[in-house]
């Protein structure tokens, strides 16, 4: 009977890599996203001439 | 009454889904941890071997939810579909699109997880067996409807065809279910019942049942997720989904 533990692990390790490669694709994909939406709004704040650092330096100021 | 409709209706604007979601999704993922770390000490420690099968029989712990998923999962799909074809609900067609993929997964773990059972107990991993057969035309279903979407440039048009297709497809889930019934199958019948007696003993059954909600909890919170990222695409240019990204 112990000669079907390795069909039982092989079974368990093919599930849930499936499920967390499932997962972490969704996951990986909205990071992504917010990465891009960051540096679109940086790029923004740059061509208004008021850098992220800029912009810290004046809060602190006022 | 009335305010469950109006609730509901409510849900169906994306920037309403974005924010009730978000704690959804976590609470969801955390109750699937829970009950799948629970579901796999009960299935793979406390539940005892089977006097045929010996110990192979523990990979029905996976194989089973993740079957019973495949199959509500296309149903779910169809479902949605429909809602998205008749009242051109925008959420419900993001639905089918984000249901897919998860769909296929357990339909693939499923023929998997099965054959890996079948070496040691029927001597085989594959027959062309109906249940096997039917499972097998199942994923191409759910390939057949992530490639449908993915073939058109516009994504509405894509999410209806993807959603006509699931509609034609489910006529196969009732196919799967009763396969070991209308037909003489290797596959073995029904054993578990939710309105008679089961075959299975209950220090068997309890950790079966524990996985199939772990598995659905996992199944919702990932629904959740791709919905979301889905949503956010194809919203990009609107003020809430530029705010939403800002403050994730």
């Amino acid at each position: 009977m112990s000669g079907h533990w390795p069909y039982i692990i092989a079974a368990y390790v093919i599930c849930f890599s499936m499920l967390a490669i499932d997962w972490f694709a969704s996951s990986f994909e909205l990071k992504k996203m917010r990465n891009a939406a960051r540096m679109r709004q940086r790029r923004e704040e740059k061509s208004r001439g008021l850098a992220f650092n800029d912009l810290a330096v004046k809060d602190k100021l006022e | 009454m009335n305010k469950l409709w109006i609730w509901l209706n409510q849900l169906g604007s994306p920037a309403r889904f974005w924010a009730w979601s978000q704690p959804w999704l976590r609470r969801c993922l955390a109750l699937a941890c829970v009950t799948l770390a629970i579901g796999l000490y009960g299935g793979l420690v406390l539940a005892p071997a089977d006097y045929l099968q010996g110990d192979s029989f523990r990979i029905i712990y996976i194989h089973v939810p993740c079957a019973w998923m495949s199959l509500f999962v296309f149903v779910f799909m169809a479902v949605q579909g429909a809602a998205a074809l008749i009242w051109r609900i925008k959420l419900c067609e993001i639905f089918v699109i984000a249901a897919a993929p998860t769909g296929a997964v357990f339909t693939a773990v499923t023929l998997i997880t099965g054959m890996l059972w079948g070496k040691p107990t029927w001597g085989t991993y594959w027959s062309w067996d109906a249940r096997l057969t039917s499972e097998l035309v199942l994923l191409f279903l759910y390939l057949g409807v992530i490639a449908l979407y993915h073939s058109y440039s516009e994504h509405r048009a894509g999410a209806r065809a993807a959603a006509v297709l699931a509609l034609i497809g489910v006529v196969n889930v009732p196919i799967i279910h009763y396969s070991v019934s209308w037909w003489n199958t290797l596959h073995q019948g029904k054993t578990v019942s939710f309105t008679g007696q089961s075959k299975m003993h209950l220090s068997m059954l309890w950790p079966l049942l524990v996985l199939t909600i772990a598995i659905k909890l996992y199944w919702i919170a990932v629904l959740l997720l791709k919905s979301r990222v889905l949503m956010l695409k194809l919203e990009r240019g609107k003020a809430w989904a530029r705010d939403a990204l800002a403050g994730i």
